[in-house]
C-alpha cells in the first residue's frame, strides 16, 4: 500500500523538476537573441542617423533653392529684364540688403538671358566660383533650377521666367559647405564624399580632413555606415568601443534576469502548494459546520479570500436547501387572476347554482341594477339557461340602463356557454362568459350605411385591386353599371382597359399608368366604349388607398361622362383655326394687291417725274403737278393700308441700325419746312435734350410716326406754331429711352374723341375726314410702331387750343460722336438770338447754352438792341420776320451799334427765301439759313462764327443733297459707270433707265434673268458692269434665281461679287430679307424714290455729288500731281512751255491709237503683244510725267509678261481710266496754250 | 583683259539682280504678344508678295527674316545687332514692345538700320532725339492716344479720372500724354496705379481707384497683366461699372481667351484702335488683303474677326512706303532710302491715303483724327463703336 502523500508535497515534487529544465533552455535561446537584436539594432540607428543628415542636408539645400527661385520669380526682378529705367539705381541696392537663411560667404548675382552679369552682391566672388559648375546651360537654355556642391561650395541658380522662357537668371553661390551642412552627434564623425572618394566636408578635422581621400580599411578601429547621396555619399564614423559597449551591458542584465525568475518560480510554487492545501481543509470544515448546526446558509458568504470554484460548491448547497422548502401556488393568485378578467365570468353546477362570479360580473350586477338572486336569470339569455347538454353556444343579448347622469345606454353583450368538466371528463356544469360587443355593433351599422351609399351614388365609381398584378375590379357600383352598359358580375375580376378602344389616345392611358405606378391621385378625360361599342369621354379621377401600413391595397376610381363637354370644346377650337386660316389668306391676299398695286403706280410716278422734267407750258405742268400730286396721295394710302395690314398679320418687324437723331430730326422737320410756311405756321424743334445723338434702332419707323404726327399738326392747326421737342433718357448701360413730343395751335380734340383717337379708322369724326382727307390709319399705325419700338403714344388736346402728341420709345445710345457736330465747347462765347416766337427762341437758347455758349434771347428787335448795347455779343442770330421791325434792318442796326467789335450776322429766313443768301450777304448777314432752325444750321452758324470758312462757301453747304434732285454724278476716275437693268415691265424699263442716266451712268436693260446672264456672259475678261439693278418678279427666270446664278459665278468670276440692288414692288416686310437671302447685296422699293438711287449709286459706286462746298472734297491739285506731274515734265523739256505742249499734243495723238492696239491685243489673248504696247504706253507717259498712268501700265506689262490674266484684266480698266484722266489734263493745258 | 571684266561684271549685276532685299522683323513671336508679332509678320508677307509677284523692287524681290525677342529689351538688342551683320538689310519692322524698341534705339542708329514701327506706340520711340532720325512709325503715338482716350472719357461724362498704367517706358510715356490730354480737356486724374510685368494680382489699384472716386478707368497694359486688370475690375462692385477705356495693347495678344467671353461682356471696354476691315478706307485694297489673308494664312478670318488687325495692316502699309522709297532712292543704301521715306508725295494705302506719309519734322503716319475707339462684340472680336 502506497505511503499516503499531502497536496502539498504533491505539487512541489512535480512542477519543480519541469520548471527548472524549461528554464535552462529558455536562458540559453534568450542570450543569442539578445546578441543577434544588438547588431542589428546599431546598424539601423546607423541608418537612421545617416538617413537624417541625408535629409537634413537634402532640406537646406530646396531651402536655399527655394529662396533663389522666389526671387527669380519676383516681379519686380521680372520688370527690370524689360524695364531698365532706373533699374542701376535700385537693383544694386536691392541686391546688397538681400539676405539669405544660410551663413558664411555668399555671393548672389543677377544676369540676363545671356549670362551676362546685370548686378549682384559679392559678385567679384561669384566669377571664380561660377566657373567650377556648369549652370548656364541649365538654366538659361532650358529654364531649368541648377543645384550642385563641390570643393568649391555650393551653386544654386534659377532662371528668371517671362512667358515660360528664361529671360535672365538668379545665381547663388556658397563658399563653405559648413554652412549649409548638418551638425552631426558629438561621439560620431560624419563625412561628405564626393564620387571620386574625395572628402568634401567632414564634421571632425582631427580624423580626416577635406581633401584627403576615403579609405575604409585603413579605419579598422570605427564602425563605419554609409549612404549614397545624389553623386556623392555620407559616411558616419563611431568607435567600436562605444558602438558595442551596449552589447556586453545587454548580457549581464540577461543573466541577472534569469536568475530573478528562477528564484521567483521555485517560491511561487512553493506558496500555490501550500494555499491549495489550506484552502480546501477550510472548506471542509465550515460545510460540516453548517452540516452540524445547521445555521443560515447565508453566514457560508461570508468567509474571507475564499477561491471561486469553492463558493460554487457552497452555494449549490444553498439553492438545494431552499428548493426542498418551497411550496405550491397559492388560492390568493387564482382568484386575482379570475377578478382581473374584463370578461364576465360566471361558472354554475348542473343545478345552476353559481360556484364562481368573478368581479367583472358583480359590477355588471350592479351597473344594471340586478339583485344578486335573480341577477343570473336577468343577464343569461334564455337559449344558454335553457338548451341543455354537452355542446358549446354563443348568444348576443341587448341590454339598457341609466347612468348617474340619468343618461340612457346600450349595452350589447355576447354570452358563451361552456362545459365545466373535472381532469377525468366528467361534466360538472357550465361556464359563462360574456364579452362587450357594443363597439363593434355600432361600427358594422355605419359601414352598412355607407357601403348603401356608394352602391347608389349616381356617378360611377369603381374599386380595384391593387395588390393584384392585373389590378383586378373589385367592386363597381350601380352608376358605372348604368353608365356602361356592363353589369357589375361581367366586369369583376377584369382590368379596367375592357373600356378602352381602338381611338382612346394613348399619351392619357400612359399618363395613367404612370400616376398608378407612382401611386399617386390622377385625372385625366378616357375616350371609353360602352358594352353596346358607343363612344363616351370618360373624365376618370383615381385615388390610391393605403391601409395602416401605408401600404397601398386598392385604387379608387370615379368617372363622369363628359362627352357633351368634349364636343363643345372640339367646336370651339375647330372655329378657331378657322379664323386664322381665314386671316392668313387676307395677308396672302395683300402681299399680292401690294406688288399688283405698285407696279401701275410705279409706271404713273416715274412718267409723271418724266413728263415734269420735259418743257411744258403753264397749264400742262399744272396739270401734271396735280397728278403727280394725286399719284402721292394715292402711295400714301396705299402704304397706310399695307402697314396696317402687316401690323395686324404681325409680319412688322423692327429694324435695329445705327442712325444720327440730330440728322432724322433736321431731315424730318425741314421736308415739312414748306408746308408748315405755305400755311403761316411756325414749325419749331428743339432736340437740345439729347445729349448721344448717335443710337441704334430703326430709323424708318422713327420717322414713319414723327411724320405722321407733324403732317396732323400742320394738318388741323389754321394758325399758331407746331413744337417739337426730343429728349434722350439714358439709362442703366446703354438703354435710352426717346421722349418725343409734338404739340400744336389747332382745332384740337375732344375728349370723347380723345379716347378713341388710336383706334383703327378713327380720325376725331367723319366729318373731319370729309374735311381733312387721310385714311383714319395714321394715328392707329403709330400707335403700334410705338409698341413694336418698346414705348407708347399719348395724346391730350383742348378742342379749339390745340392737341399734344407725345411718344417714348427704347433705343440703344451709342458713344460715338454725331458726324454733324464739329462745335460743342463755345467755351461762353457771347450770343444774341432774337426771335418774336418764343418757342424757337428757347429751342436755339438751349441748344447753344449746351455747348456752353452765354446765350442771351430777345423777343423783339427793341429788346436785342438793348441787349447788345449792354454786351456785344459775337454772334447774332435773327429771324427774317419780327414783329417790330425788319430782321434785316435789325442787323444793320446792330452793325452800327457795334461797329468797333462787329458780330456775326445770321439771318433765320422764310423756306422761300433759300436762294436769296446772296442777297442777305450783301445786306450784311454772314450767313443765313431757312426756318426752323436744326442742329446743322447752327452747327454752319457756329462755322461761320468761328471765321474758319467763307461766307459763301457755308452758304452752298447748307444747300441740303436731298433737296436737289436729277443733278450728275460723276466717278472718282471720270469713267462713266455702266449698270445692268434686269426689269421686265417697259414702263418701269424707261422710268430707271431715264432715271439712272440722269445719275450719269450708262444703261444696259435686260428682260429677264435669262437675258441679264447673257449680257453679263458677252466678254469673260472685261467688267463691263458695275452695279445691276434687278426686279424680282420676271417672267422666264426671276431675280431670286438670276442673283443665285451670278453668285454661283455662271456669268463669269468677274461678276460673282458684284453689287445687285433688288428693285421691286414687293414691300412686304420679309421681301427685303428674301431678296438679302437670295445674294442680293441691297435693296429699293417700288416706285422708286431718286434720292433712294442716289444713295445707292453713291455707296456701291463710290460717287461722288458734283457739288460745290463738300467739306471733304478731294485735294485736286495733289489728284492731278498724282495724275500728271507736270513739273517734272517741264524739267525734262529744260523748262521750254512749248516743246512740252508740242510733245503733249503728239502724245495726245498717239495714244488712242496705242490704247486701241492694247485693247485689241488684251482682246485677243496675246500676252506677247499686250506687253508690248503696255511697255510702250509706260515709256511715252513717263516722258511727259504722267505717273500714274506710266505706274498702272507698268503694272499691267509685269502682268502679261507673267502671263496673269485676271491681273491684266484689272490692270486695263484701271489703265483706262487714268488714260481718260491724263488725256483731259493735257487737253485742257494744249488747249490753253492755243487760247494763248 | 577688258573683256574678261565685263564677263565679271555681268556675272555680278546677274547675281545682284537675282539676290533678295532683306527686311527683317523683330518682334515678340512666342511670348506674351505672338500674336501682334505674327500679325505683323503676316501683313509684312502679303505686302512683300504683292510686291514680289509684280517683279520687287529695283528688280530684287523682298525677303523677310524674323527673329524673336519675346519683349525682352536685352534679346531685342541681340537680334538688332545681328541684323546690322546681315547683307542686303533695307530695314527691320519692329513689333508690339515700347521698352523694347525704345532700348533699340542706340544700336538702330549706330548701325543707320532704319527702323519701321507699325505697333509700338510710346511717344519717345519716334521723338528719340537722333538726327538724323532712322525711326518711321504707322501706328498710334501715345501723346495722340492720350487725346483720344481722355476725350473718349470726358465723352462718357467722366470728370474724374484713373490710370492703372504698366512701371515701363510706355506706362510712363501714356502718364505723361494722358496728363496732358486731361489738364488740356479740364478732367482730373484722381488717382494713378502702377503695375509690373507678370504681376497676378491687381486686387488693390483697383480698391484705391474706386476709393479716389474716379468715375473712368484708362488702362494701359499688354494682354497678359490687361487680362488681370479685367478680372480685378470685374471682382470689383464698384469698378464694374466704370466706364474701361484701354490704350489697345490689349488687342496684341491672347486677352479675349485669359478674360473669357461671358465675362468680357460685363465689361464697359472700349479700345483704341486704328484701323477695321470692317470700315474700310480703300475697299479694293482692303478686300484684296483680306482675300489674301484667307488664301495665305486663316481661310476663316472675317472682316471683323482678324487678330491683331492693326498691326497686319500697318506693317502691310509699310511694306509699301519702304518699296516706294526704295524706288524713289534708286538705292538700298539704308541712309538714302531713309532720306527717300521723307519725301514720298503720296501714298494710296490701306489704312489711309498718306499724303505724305512722312516728312523731314513728322516721322508718325497716324495722328489722333486717325484713330477710332473699338469694343468687343460678342464673338470677342473688335468692331469700331463708331459707325
Amino acid at each position: 500500500m502506497q505511503q499516503e502523500q499531502s497536496l502539498e508535497k504533491i505539487l512541489r515534487a512535480r512542477t519543480l523538476r519541469r520548471a527548472l529544465v524549461v528554464l535552462a533552455a529558455l536562458s540559453c535561446a534568450l542570450l543569442v537573441a539578445a546578441a543577434i537584436t544588438v547588431e542589428r539594432e546599431l546598424n539601423s540607428q546607423h541608418q537612421q542617423r545617416l538617413e537624417q543628415f541625408a535629409t537634413e542636408l537634402d532640406r537646406n539645400l530646396q531651402s536655399l533653392r527655394q529662396q533663389v527661385r522666389n526671387l527669380a520669380r519676383n516681379n519686380l526682378i521680372i520688370n527690370s529684364l524689360i524695364d531698365y529705367s532706373n533699374r542701376d539705381s535700385y537693383l544694386p541696392v536691392f541686391f546688397r540688403s538681400l539676405e539669405l537663411t544660410v551663413t558664411g560667404e555668399i555671393s548672389i548675382v543677377f544676369t540676363d538671358f545671356q549670362g551676362q552679369l546685370i548686378t549682384g552682391k559679392n559678385k567679384e566672388n561669384f566669377a571664380q566660383a561660377s566657373a567650377s559648375f556648369d549652370w548656364q546651360s541649365d538654366v538659361l537654355g532650358d529654364a531649368k533650377d541648377f543645384i550642385a556642391y563641390n570643393q568649391e561650395g555650393v551653386m544654386v541658380a534659377s532662371p528668371v521666367l517671362y512667358a515660360n522662357f528664361a529671360e535672365g537668371a538668379i545665381a547663388v553661390h556658397v563658399a563653405n559647405l559648413d554652412s549649409i551642412v548638418p551638425s552631426s552627434r558629438e561621439d560620431e564623425t560624419t563625412l561628405l564624399v564626393d564620387h571620386e572618394n574625395r572628402v568634401l566636408y567632414s564634421s571632425d578635422q582631427q580624423v580626416i580632413t577635406p581633401g584627403e581621400q576615403y579609405n575604409a580599411t585603413k579605419l579598422n578601429t570605427w564602425y563605419i555606415s554609409t549612404k549614397q547621396f545624389g553623386p556623392s555619399k555620407i559616411v558616419n564614423l563611431e568607435p567600436l568601443v562605444s558602438a558595442y559597449g551596449e552589447m556586453i551591458w545587454l548580457f549581464s542584465s540577461v543573466i541577472i534576469a534569469l536568475f530573478a525568475v528562477l528564484v521567483g518560480t521555485i517560491y511561487a510554487i512553493r506558496t500555490s502548494a501550500s494555499l491549495a492545501a489550506s484552502s480546501l481543509s477550510e472548506l471542509e470544515h465550515s460545510i460540516s459546520d453548517a452540516i452540524e448546526h445547521n445555521t443560515d446558509p447565508s453566514a457560508l458568504t461570508q468567509l474571507e479570500n475564499e477561491p471561486s470554484e469553492f463558493k460554487a460548491i457552497r452555494q449549490s448547497f444553498f439553492v438545494l436547501m431552499a428548493n426542498l422548502a418551497a411550496t405550491s401556488i397559492s388560492r390568493d393568485k387564482f382568484e386575482g387572476v379570475i377578478n382581473s378578467l374584463e370578461e364576465v365570468l360566471l361558472v354554475v353546477d348542473n343545478q345552476h347554482v353559481p360556484l364562481i362570479k368573478n368581479a367583472s360580473y358583480l359590477s355588471l350586477c350592479k351597473r344594471l341594477n340586478l339583485d344578486n338572486d335573480h341577477a343570473m336569470q336577468a343577464l343569461i339569455p334564455d337559449e344558454l339557461m335553457q338548451l341543455s347538454g354537452v355542446f358549446s353556444l354563443s348568444v348576443e343579448k341587448a341590454y339598457s340602463y341609466q347612468s348617474n347622469d340619468g343618461q340612457l345606454h346600450n349595452l350589447i353583450l355576447r354570452w358563451e356557454r361552456n362545459d365545466y368538466k373535472n381532469a377525468q371528463g366528467e361534466h360538472l356544469g357550465y361556464i359563462f362568459v360574456a364579452s362587450n360587443v357594443t363597439q363593434e355593433k355600432l361600427l358594422q351599422s355605419e359601414l352598412q350605411i355607407k357601403n348603401q351609399a356608394v352602391d347608389e351614388a349616381a356617378t360611377p365609381i369603381v374599386l380595384v385591386d391593387a395588390q393584384k398584378d392585373d389590378m383586378p375590379i373589385v367592386y363597381v357600383n350601380q352608376a358605372f353599371v348604368e353608365m356602361t352598359g356592363y353589369h357589375s358580375t361581367e366586369v369583376v375580376g377584369m382590368n379596367c382597359r375592357f373600356l378602352q378602344g381602338k381611338d382612346t389616345a394613348t399619351e392619357h392611358i400612359e399618363e395613367l399608368r404612370e400616376a398608378i405606378s407612382e401611386q399617386r391621385s390622377h385625372t385625366t378625360t378616357l375616350l371609353n366604349y360602352r358594352k353596346d361599342g358607343s363612344p363616351f369621354f370618360n373624365e376618370l379621377s383615381i385615388t390610391p388607398i393605403f391601409n395602416e401600413n401605408n401600404v397601398l391595397t386598392h385604387f379608387l376610381g370615379i368617372q363622369v361622362d363628359v362627352t357633351e363637354r368634349e364636343r363643345s370644346e372640339r367646336y370651339l377650337i375647330e372655329a378657331k383655326e378657322k379664323a386664322e386660316e381665314s386671316a392668313r389668306l387676307k395677308s396672302d391676299f395683300l402681299a399680292t394687291m401690294s406688288h399688283e398695286i405698285r407696279t401701275p403706280i410705279n409706271g404713273v410716278m416715274g412718267m409723271l417725274n418724266l413728263l415734269l422734267g420735259t418743257d411744258l407750258d403753264k397749264d400742262q405742268r399744272h396739270h401734271a403737278q396735280l397728278a403727280k400730286s394725286s399719284a402721292d396721295s394715292l402711295l400714301n394710302i396705299i402704304n397706310d393700308i399695307l402697314d396696317f395690314s402687316k401690323v395686324e398679320a404681325g409680319k412688322l418687324t423692327i429694324e435695329n441700325i445705327q442712325f444720327d437723331l440730330f440728322q432724322l430730326f433736321s431731315t424730318c422737320v425741314e421736308s415739312f419746312a414748306q408746308k408748315a410756311q405755305d400755311k403761316g405756321l411756325e414749325l419749331v424743334v428743339d432736340t437740345s435734350g439729347i445729349h448721344f445723338p448717335m443710337v441704334q434702332g430703326d430709323p424708318g419707323r422713327l420717322r414713319q410716326v414723327l411724320n405722321n404726327l407733324i403732317a396732323n399738326a400742320i394738318k388741323f392747326t389754321e394758325r399758331g406754331d407746331i413744337h417739337i421737342t426730343a429728349d434722350l433718357l439714358r439709362g442703366k448701360g446703354r438703354y435710352s429711352r426717346l421722349i418725343c413730343s409734338v404739340r400744336d395751335t389747332g382745332i384740337g380734340i375732344s375728349s370723347k374723341q380723345l379716347e378713341h383717337i388710336f383706334d383703327v379708322f378713327s380720325q376725331a369724326d367723319a366729318s373731319t375726314t370729309r374735311r381733312y382727307g387721310g385714311t383714319g390709319l395714321g394715328l392707329s399705325i403709330c400707335k403700334q410702331l410705338c409698341e413694336l419700338m418698346g414705348g407708347v403714344i399719348n395724346a391730350s388736346s383742348i378742342e379749339g387750343k390745340g392737341s399734344h402728341f407725345s411718344f417714348e420709345i427704347e433705343l440703344t445710345a451709342l458713344d460715338t460722336p454725331s458726324k454733324l457736330l464739329h462745335y460743342t465747347e463755345l467755351n461762353g462765347m457771347p450770343i444774341l438770338v432774337v426771335d418774336d416766337n418764343s418757342h424757337t427762341r428757347t429751342s436755339v437758347g438751349n441748344q447753344l447754352q449746351q455747348w456752353q455758349a452765354d446765350v442771351r434771347t430777345s423777343g423783339s428787335a427793341r429788346e436785342a438792341l438793348d441787349s447788345a448795347r449792354q454786351r456785344t455779343p459775337e454772334l447774332v442770330i435773327i429771324d427774317q420776320n419780327l414783329d417790330d421791325e425788319d430782321g434785316v434792318e435789325l442787323g444793320r442796326q446792330i452793325k452800327k451799334l457795334c461797329a468797333d467789335n462787329e458780330p456775326t450776322l445770321v439771318l433765320m429766313t422764310d423756306i422761300a427765301q433759300r436762294a436769296n443768301s446772296p442777297y442777305f450777304r450783301t445786306m450784311g448777314f454772314h450767313y443765313s439759313f431757312p426756318k426752323p432752325a436744326t442742329i446743322p444750321d447752327l452747327q454752319h452758324a457756329l462755322h461761320v462764327a468761328s471765321k474758319l470758312v467763307d461766307p459763301a462757301e457755308a452758304s452752298g453747304e447748307s444747300e441740303s443733297p436731298a433737296t436737289i434732285t436729277n443733278k450728275t454724278l460723276i466717278t472718282n476716275s471720270g469713267r462713266k459707270h455702266r449698270v445692268l437693268l434686269v426689269e421686265d415691265n417697259q414702263t418701269n424699263q424707261l422710268v430707271a433707265k431715264t432715271l439712272l442716266e440722269g445719275f450719269g451712268v450708262e444703261v444696259d436693260i435686260a428682260g429677264n434673268g435669262k437675258e441679264a446672264l447673257e449680257l453679263l456672259n458677252i466678254d469673260k475678261n472685261r467688267i463691263i458692269y458695275s452695279v445691276v439693278f434687278m426686279d424680282c418678279q420676271m417672267p422666264e427666270m426671276d431675280g431670286f434665281e438670276c442673283t443665285r446664278e451670278i453668285r454661283a459665278a455662271h456669268a463669269g468670276e468677274n461678276y460673282r461679287d458684284i453689287a445687285i440692288i433688288a428693285m421691286t414692288a414687293n414691300a412686304m416686310q420679309g421681301d427685303r430679307e428674301r431678296c438679302l437671302k437670295s445674294g442680293m447685296s441691297d435693296y429699293i422699293s417700288k416706285p422708286i424714290d431718286p434720292n433712294e438711287v442716289q444713295r445707292k449709286l453713291e455707296h456701291w459706286l463710290g460717287l461722288v455729288t458734283h457739288l460745290s462746298g463738300d467739306i471733304e472734297s478731294p485735294d485736286l491739285p495733289q489728284l492731278e500731281a498724282e495724275v500728271w506731274n507736270r513739273e517734272r515734265a517741264l524739267e525734262r523739256m529744260m523748262k521750254r512751255e512749248d516743246l512740252l505742249k508740242a510733245v503733249a499734243t503728239s502724245f495726245l495723238e498717239d495714244l488712242p491709237k496705242l490704247i486701241d492696239s492694247l485693247s485689241d491685243s488684251i482682246g485677243q489673248d496675246n500676252m506677247t503683244q499686250t506687253k508690248y504696247y503696255a511697255h510702250t504706253i509706260k515709256g511715252s507717259s513717263s516722258n511727259l510725267g504722267g505717273d500714274q498712268l506710266a505706274q498702272i501700265a507698268l503694272e499691267l506689262e509685269l502682268a502679261a509678261k507673267d502671263g496673269k490674266r485676271s491681273l491684266v484684266a484689272r490692270h486695263w480698266s484701271d489703265l483706262q481710266s487714268a488714260v481718260e484722266k491724263l488725256s483731259k489734263l493735257l487737253e485742257d493745258y494744249t488747249r490753253s496754250a492755243q487760247t494763248e | 583683259m577688258i573683256r574678261l571684266l565685263f564677263i565679271l561684271l555681268l556675272c555680278c549685276g546677274g547675281a545682284n539682280a537675282q539676290s533678295p532685299i532683306y527686311i527683317g522683323l523683330d518682334a515678340d513671336m512666342s511670348a506674351v504678344a505672338k500674336e501682334g508679332g505674327e500679325a505683323i509678320r503676316r501683313g509684312a508677307l502679303i505686302a512683300i508678295e504683292d510686291i514680289n509677284n509684280a517683279g520687287g523692287v529695283l528688280g530684287r524681290p523682298f525677303e523677310l527674316v524674323v527673329k524673336d525677342h519675346r519683349g525682352n529689351p536685352a534679346r531685342g538688342i541681340a537680334n538688332m545687332q545681328q541684323f546690322a551683320k546681315l547683307e542686303g538689310l533695307v530695314a527691320v519692322l519692329g513689333g508690339v514692345h515700347t521698352p523694347v524698341a525704345l532700348k533699340e534705339l542706340p544700336v538702330i542708329h549706330e548701325n543707320s538700320l532704319i527702323y519701321l514701327d507699325p505697333w509700338a506706340a510710346g511717344t519717345p520711340i519716334v521723338d528719340n532725339g537722333y538726327e538724323p532720325n532712322f525711326v518711321f512709325r504707322i501706328s498710334v503715338r501715345d501723346q495722340e492716344a492720350g487725346k483720344v482716350l481722355v476725350n473718349h472719357a470726358k465723352h462718357r461724362g467722366a470728370k474724374r479720372i484713373a490710370l492703372l498704367l504698366e512701371r515701363t517706358g510706355w506706362g510712363r510715356s501714356n502718364e505723361k500724354s494722358m496728363g496732358l490730354a486731361a489738364s488740356d480737356l479740364g478732367l482730373t486724374i484722381v488717382e494713378t496705379q502702377w503695375f509690373n510685368w507678370g504681376q497676378q494680382d491687381m486686387t488693390e489699384a483697383v480698391e484705391n481707384i474706386v476709393s479716389s472716386g474716379a468715375q473712368a478707368i484708362l488702362l494701359v497694359a499688354n494682354a497678359p497683366e490687361g487680362a488681370v486688370a479685367a478680372q480685378a475690375i470685374l471682382q470689383n462692385a464698384e469698378a464694374r461699372n466704370l466706364p474701361l477705356i484701354s490704350h489697345w495693347g490689349l488687342a496684341g495678344g491672347a486677352f479675349v481667351s485669359r478674360v473669357g467671353l461671358p465675362k468680357l461682356q460685363e465689361l464697359d471696354l472700349a479700345v483704341l484702335q486704328t484701323y477695321s476691315f470692317d470700315e474700310p478706307t480703300n475697299p479694293t485694297l482692303n478686300a484684296h488683303v483680306l482675300e489674301r489673308y484667307r488664301e495665305r494664312f486663316d481661310s476663316s478670318t472675317t472682316a471683323n474677326s482678324m487678330s491683331g488687325a492693326v498691326g497686319t495692316a500697318h506693317a502691310f502699309d509699310l511694306v509699301h512706303i519702304l518699296a516706294k522709297a526704295i524706288k524713289d532712292a534708286g538705292t538700298i543704301d539704308r541712309t538714302k532710302v531713309r532720306a527717300a521715306l521723307e519725301n514720298i508725295e503720296a501714298h494710296h494705302g490701306l489704312v489711309k491715303h498718306y499724303r505724305p506719309p512722312f516728312t523731314v519734322s513728322r516721322h508718325d503716319a497716324l495722328l489722333a483724327e486717325d484713330y477710332i475707339l473699338s469694343t468687343y462684340n460678342e464673338q470677342g472680336h473688335l468692331i469700331p463703336i463708331r459707325k
